[in-house]
């Protein structure tokens, strides 16, 4: 559990604040319907194979400002599957807040090294995959079409207004 | 019928069998496919990092599209979600068009909301079953197929277009149009734990494997899917769970257009069924005795 070690020493305070900038955050606004009732829970594939994650929990410590276990592994272990959003009766959309706290995270300076391998490969290679040569020769071989190559030049930009791509420069500059 | 089609990253790096099934029964369908050569990453991958980054990525696919003035047909449900909805997102609110419009201008963009973003299988169902029909030349009676149809396709219903998402019918109809018979199981709607992979190497190999399970248990000799990562887990992964959990399900899995193409006579060869992992021997040995 590469996070938790992270996270247990740098969030141990209490943070009253951090509903506020949940609600703020896109995705999290609808976290304040919930009263609680685990239907999310009863419903969610990853919960029934681990004992780490619940999502309901995870918008109770949310709303109680306790980052440190919302910050840990257990809510990148939810996979967008969307099955709670269907079937919370308060209407919240349990998904798009897992993400907004996922990307709290990530502001934070808490990104799993596998989400730092796909914002680099996208930047290098235009796609979250870099296809390997042998493919792109098999393509060729096979009579399909070359690959779409996309205007690095553009992502660069689109990340460096969105500040993306400052959690590589970070990582650079401790190295 | 022109479309633009959308690969992604998944297809062209591990499903080319997906692609070559689906450009090859487009063909035959008369569904025109023009490739996109300046796509990019459709944003799904970082959404977890970066909301914003994730709608501009889209979004900007979305602009080459409107450019081409042709809309997007998709085969990866990942692609699908993330395109659908942003695409819908930014017709419906105002303010998030004029934001997201705001960084594209320095890009040289502008998002205008002119086309649609489409799945292979809702323009199989605009072409209508009553046309389809026509093409099944050779139904395959003797197979009981579990579809396994992927969240993103129907999920969240607020942006997807599948009927009754709830319980959705519509894979099991264009499995039984191929003259196979549709299998329903436990869970057919859950998640295939594809992008679980990258936390907990653990998890999707239980969810994996619950499925396979349950597809044997009702009695399937295969299983078909409309997704990439859908089709990496159960496909890609089927050795893995078999040693992992001493089973065994010897389970072709196949993608929808290499199902559909072999109801069309299409040649197996043409549609790159020796692509799959799990090799569908049996299958074609009843196909050539039908
Ligand atoms: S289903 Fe909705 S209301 Fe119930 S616990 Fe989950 S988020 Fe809260
Ligand atoms: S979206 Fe996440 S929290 Fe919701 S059911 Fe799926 S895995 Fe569980």
């Amino acid at each position: 559990m590469e996070i938790q070690k992270k996270v247990g020493k740098m969030y141990h305070r209490v943070d009253p604040t951090f509903k506020r900038k949940l609600l703020e955050s896109p995705g999290g606004e609808t976290f304040k319907f919930c009263y609680q009732c685990g239907t999310c829970t009863a419903t969610c594939p990853v919960a029934r194979f681990t004992d780490v994650f619940r999502p309901n929990k995870v918008i109770h410590l949310a709303k109680l400002g306790i980052r440190n276990v919302v910050y840990s592994d257990a809510v990148w272990l939810c996979v967008n599957c969307y099955s709670c959003t269907e079937r919370c009766p308060q209407g919240v959309k349990v998904a798009d807040v897992m993400r907004a706290l996922k990307n709290l995270a990530v502001a934070d300076g808490v990104i799993p090294e596998f989400s730092k391998a796909f914002l680099t490969t996208i930047l290098d290679t235009g796609w979250a995959y870099s296809i390997p040569a042998s493919r792109i020769a098999k393509r060729a071989s096979m009579g399909l079409p070359p690959l779409p190559k996309p205007f690095l030049e553009d992502l660069k930009k689109l990340a460096k207004m969105t500040e993306a791509s400052n959690l590589l420069e970070q990582e650079r500059d401790a190295e | 019928m022109k479309y633009l089609l959308y690969l992604g990253c998944l297809i062209p790096y591990r499903k080319m069998g997906y692609e070559i099934s689906a450009r090859r029964v487009s063909k035959t369908l008369g569904i025109e496919l023009q490739d996109m050569p300046d796509a990019n990453c459709c944003g799904l991958p970082i959404d977890t990092v970066n909301h914003e980054m994730m709608l501009l990525l889209a979004a900007r696919n979305l602009c080459m599209a409107e450019k081409h003035e042709l809309d997007i047909l998709t085969l990866c449900n990942g692609c699908t979600g993330v395109l659908m909805k942003v695409n819908k997102m930014l017709k419906q609110d105002r303010a998030l068009r004029e934001q997201i419009n705001n960084q594209l201008q320095k890009i040289g963009l502008e998002f205008q909301g002119k086309i649609k973003v489409k799945h292979f299988i809702q323009i199989l169902l605009e072409i209508g079953f009553n046309n389809l029909q026509k093409f099944i030349i050779k139904p395959l009676d003797f197979l009981n197929v579990a579809g396994y149809i992927g969240c993103h396709l129907f999920r969240p219903s607020e942006f997807m277009e599948i009927e009754n998402p709830e319980n959705p019918s519509v894979f099991d109809d264009l499995i039984e149009l191929t003259g196979a018979r549709s299998v329903r199981y436990v869970d057919e709607f859950q998640c295939c734990g594809f992008v679980e992979g990258a936390i907990d190497s653990n998890i999707p190999l239980f969810l994996a494997r619950e499925k396979l399970n349950n597809v044997k248990n009702a009695g399937a000799n295969a299983m078909v899917t409309l997704c990439p990562a859908c089709h990496q887990v159960f496909d890609g992964s089927q050795r893995q769970i078999e040693r992992r959990f001493s089973e065994s399900y010897d389970l072709p899995v196949l993608h929808y257009p290499q199902l559909l193409g072999l109801a069309m006579d299409i040649a197996p060869e043409e549609l790159a069924l020796n692509d799959l992992r799990v090799k569908p021997t049996k299958l074609l040995t009843s196909l050539t005795k039908t």
